[in-house]
């Protein structure tokens, strides 16, 4: 390789690798510009450790992920058994909410085969409520199916089914008052500023990047159209070194010690960790 | 001197040892009987060539050579897999102690040394074995540098994370002569083609793979791409454009299997049978195009890529008809059948060819 062309080489693959750090680097200093777009002070129940881990060997350090949650149709089956779970398919995200993201939905007549193919998922924003209405309704729920298991145990004392039962409604209030996820999906849309206007309270709701679905029932005459979340375009949030210190001196390899942390949506509707420290939760 | 680099003049040095043993054996048969003088000439030249080679890239100068050089070839490959694992491992090991900052720097300037150390080997590495250990070792460090500093900061994922990973893939290939790294550009354009062809669909761009046919694009492209006017000139033709050919065929092919297979990948308002039915038909008839262009052209990695999906598909098909109704030794006897017919069909294919080369119009 002739001198000329070495140094060439040389700037071109030097630049480009400054280029793209750059750029990266660029970019997160300006989602961290200015006044986040939204400022929430989470706990262990909605940020819990990656793995259920607070440490991991080898595992490149403490990484938190963000525990969200739907409130399914009342009646459905799954309502009892995985609204704890971390995404779903919400009552909200009917045929009239997907056909307002962009999925086609036409007349049930011509609907084809093909039509339902042709549909899969679509990058959409999502709308996070903490403690708000939605965590109000799960935990009303939860209280509901205790108060009628203890109803149904009264008119029928002794019975093991009923005892049963009612133990576990009870284990299920308990955990939906002191380890639940208390983060809901409440609403979805393709314009930030316009679900801004909608949700203004920024310490309340936060809005992410997400996934939808298209899921087709086929259990009416013709087929219908509904959504499921998927994940979040960013589920996992890294705890810098810096902010490690406090969490992990007390709690090197324990499963999840509580605590509080604020995290911070930016320009770019990416998050990161402003504070976090031990401690129990200020409600 | 003529050759341009190692692969090059190695071959011109194969060449001259063929020369030389089939230039004995007719003056050992009686056949020639050359001039001494302009043989002392012809061997003089030869002598000085390869001491020329062997100066400036460190060529194979006999069998013993050539053997030793395969096996530092495995030795370059497993050994720059081994150092980029290890680079790998001590990154996650050792990461989470770092402070941002220093993070970021040991980023950065992991993939600034690496590469600026690829190419200072460069120039004074003849063999190009360490040249393209050190480039491999580059290209995972900037791999590493983009996607750590996503988990750093919480970034969305993007694509143009591909586009960024191929420029510096294509950049130490064609510096190092490395074809792996072209292979692995060629991937990662293909990718980015495949996404942003899911993306205009309304797809989210990390599910790319759920729709086949966003890669017959980037298959159309690559397979093109060397023979394309402008852009011939910049791809060294016995070395990459083979590379270009068959990761294009292969972004055409695998698509077109697995549609034809699976029709409701399709993107088209077809029944999924007709969709099945219609890339079945679309795998043979490319197949065979493949093989004809192939031979015409003289490209022997474009034949066998085109012979090798036709009988994939062929088998494909037979599976679907007969595997149930048939008895396996009887199934299993047609394939071999069938596998006779192929080779007698080539040979006659052959043979038509060499009677054409020897009586051209």
């Amino acid at each position: 390789m002739s001198g000329r062309k070495h140094w060439r080489t040389l700037i071109a693959g030097c630049g480009l690798i400054a280029l793209v750090n750059a750029l990266v680097l660029g970019g997160v200093a300006y989602n961290r510009s200015g006044e986040p777009d939204s400022l929430l002070r989470l706990s262990e129940r909605e940020l819990p450790p990656k793995n259920g881990r607070w440490l991991k060997f080898e595992s490149g350090g403490m990484i938190l992920t963000l525990a969200w949650r739907v409130l399914p149709a009342k009646g459905s089956d799954d309502f009892y058994g995985s609204w704890a779970t971390i995404g779903g398919s919400p009552v909200w995200l009917d045929t009239q909410k997907m056909r307002s993201l962009g999925f086609e939905v036409t007349e049930p007549s011509t609907i084809t085969p093909a039509a339902i193919r042709r549909q899969r998922s679509r990058d959409v924003l999502l709308v996070l409520e903490f403690d708000g209405p939605a965590y109000q309704q799960a935990l009303n729920l939860a209280r509901e199916r205790y108060a009628e298991e203890s109803r149904l145990l009264a008119a029928n004392p002794g019975k093991q089914e009923f005892v049963r039962r009612r133990d576990d409604a009870q284990k299920r209030l308990q955990r939906e008052e002191t380890l639940n996820s208390r983060l809901f999906a409440v609403d979805a849309g393709l314009d930030a500023a316009t679900l801004r206007a909608q949700y203004p309270d920024r310490t309340r709701y936060l809005i992410a990047k997400g996934r939808v679905y298209a899921q087709w029932h086929h259990d009416q005459s013709q087929p219908t159209l509904s959504g499921r979340i998927g994940r979040l375009a960013i589920s996992e949030i890294n705890i810098p070194v810096e902010l490690q210190p406090t969490v992990a001196a007390h709690h090197p390899f324990n499963p999840t010690p509580p605590f509080q942390a604020t995290i911070a949506i930016g320009q770019r509707l990416e998050p990161w960790l402003r504070e976090i420290a031990l401690g129990n939760e200020m409600r | 001197m003529t050759a341009a680099s190692r692969p090059e003049a190695q071959r011109r040095v194969d060449d001259i040892r063929v020369f030389e043993r089939e230039w004995q054996r007719l003056v050992d048969e009686g056949i020639l009987q050359p001039d001494p003088a302009q043989e002392a000439t012809l061997r003089s030249h030869h002598q000085a060539l390869l001491a020329d080679y062997a100066h400036a890239f460190d060529i194979d100068a006999d069998l013993q050579a050539h053997q030793l050089s395969l096996g530092m070839r495995v030795a370059s490959f497993l050994g720059a897999l081994a150092l980029a694992a290890s680079v790998f491992f001590l990154f996650r090991r050792y990461w989470g102690a770092l402070p941002t900052a220093l993070q970021v720097g040991v980023l950065i300037a992991s993939s600034l040394g690496s590469f600026v150390a690829t190419i200072a080997l460069r120039g004074r590495d003849r063999s190009g074995y360490f040249t393209k250990l050190a480039a491999m070792l580059a290209f995972v460090c900037f791999v590493l540098n983009v996607t750590l500093l996503g988990t750093i900061f919480n970034l969305t994922p993007s694509d143009n994370a591909l586009l960024a990973w191929a420029a510096l893939a294509f950049l130490l290939a064609y510096t190092c002569d490395l074809r792996l790294l072209l292979a692995a550009g060629i991937l990662c354009v293909m990718a980015f083609i495949a996404a942003r062809t899911g993306t205009w669909g309304g797809m989210y761009w990390l599910d790319f793979g759920e729709r086949p046919e966003n890669f017959l694009p980037a298959g159309v492209l690559f397979f093109l791409l060397p023979s394309l006017p402008p852009l011939a000139a910049h791809v060294p033709s016995r070395e990459f454009a083979p590379i270009y050919r068959i990761f294009g065929l292969l972004a055409l092919f695998l698509p077109m299997l697995v549609l034809a297979n699976w029709g409701y990948g399709s993107y088209l308002e077809f029944d999924h049978r007709l969709i099945e039915g219609g890339y079945q038909i679309g795998g043979f008839v490319l197949a065979g195009l493949v093989i004809w262009l192939g031979a015409r052209r003289g490209w022997p990695e474009t034949v066998n890529t085109g012979l090798t999906f036709f009988v994939i598909f062929l088998y494909t098909k037979l599976f679907d008809w007969w595997w149930e109704a048939m008895p396996k030794y009887l199934f299993f006897l047609v394939l071999g059948l069938i596998a006779v017919l192929i080779l007698l069909v080539l040979k006659r294919w052959r043979t038509a060819g060499g009677r054409l080369r020897e009586n051209p119009r």
